[in-house]
């Protein structure tokens, strides 16, 4: 694969689906900070971003004694997974099949039930938990993304920009990211890690690929005019009285 | 821990039909290519018969509401 191209692509794609995952996180903690105080909030935050930190350590070198053909199918099919979920879902929001994911509205459901149930051990527990669920599903991104195509440094560089740009903008708001266009966001991220789930899957059975890497930038064009298609499709359908 | 399985089980299986139906194909697609001599054309085989599933997965969506 051509160099630039190699090391961009999953740090883009690992940078946009991180962004997704920490402004979730960040929802939360923020709700946490401003109704039980920031100390429970950022104490139960940085005690997730450390297990995390933890998790990661011990599961890298596992998978560096793991076989590359079996572990590339394996990271590819889960990557193809996770990626149509997301494609499939920014689809029927898209089309207006769906909701639309509303940040203020969490950040406000949060809010509430944190007021029901005050607590310094309660707001802890609820950030934590939020740091450390948003948290894994990126290692499981960064992992399926960095290690099938053996470019990790550029996915963890990825995961880490999102990190900083979500905690700088956190820390400057002090309110939820709800300008961030999710569905966009998801739409892209969607197209991008279902492009390189099929494109390692093929690879970890050994399959032919026109083109060669460059079939990556094909995949991508594929899913995304797929998407696009299918949007107009079912807003069309919806659009149309019964 | 339950919640974080949970979670890790929702990021890649939203629509179950959907991730079956993935699976089953790439698990076909491992199998049939090879014994039908497709090699050749084994890349674009796997990425068709997601698309279809995705297609699939969508259209019994929107029959849905």
């Amino acid at each position: 694969m051509t160099g630039g191209w190699a090391a961009a692509a999953p740090m883009i794609a690992t940078f946009l689906a991180s962004l997704v995952e920490f402004v979730e996180a960040l929802t939360i903690v923020l709700a946490v900070g401003s109704v039980s105080g920031w100390r429970p909030a950022l104490g139960g935050a940085g005690s997730g971003l450390a297990a995390l930190a933890l998790l990661a350590a011990t599961a890298t070198p596992i998978l560096a004694v793991v076989p590359i053909g079996p572990l590339q199918a394996a990271l590819g099919l889960l990557s193809l997974l996770f990626g149509t979920r997301w494609l499939r879902k920014a689809i029927l929001r898209s089309a207006g099949r769906l909701a639309l994911h509303d940040e203020t509205a969490i950040f406000a459901a949060e809010t509430a039930a944190l007021r029901r149930s005050a607590g310094r051990v309660v707001a802890w527990t609820v950030a934590f938990k939020a740091v450390m669920i948003e948290g894994v599903e990126v290692i499981f991104i960064v992992l399926a993304v960095g290690t099938a195509g053996a470019q990790r440094l550029p996915a963890i560089a990825g995961a880490l920009l999102a990190l900083a740009a979500v905690l700088a903008l956190g820390a400057a708001l002090h309110r939820p990211l709800a300008r961030v266009p999710e569905n966009a966001l998801k739409f892209v991220v969607g197209t991008m890690v279902s492009a390189y789930g099929v494109f390692w899957i093929g690879e970890g059975l050994g399959f032919f690929w026109p083109g060669g890497d460059l079939a990556i930038l094909g995949l991508i064009a594929g899913w995304a005019g797929f998407a696009i298609v299918s949007a107009r499709l079912l807003r069309r359908r919806a659009a149309v009285p019964a | 821990m339950r919640a974080v399985f949970s979670e890790i089980w929702g990021l890649f299986v939203e629509d179950g039909l959907l991730a079956i139906g993935l699976v089953l194909w790439v698990a076909a697609a491992a199998l049939l290519v090879p014994l039908l001599g497709l090699g050749g054309f084994g890349g674009p085989i796997l990425f068709a018969g997601a698309v279809l599933v995705l297609g699939a997965s969508l259209a019994r969506a929107a029959r849905r509401g």
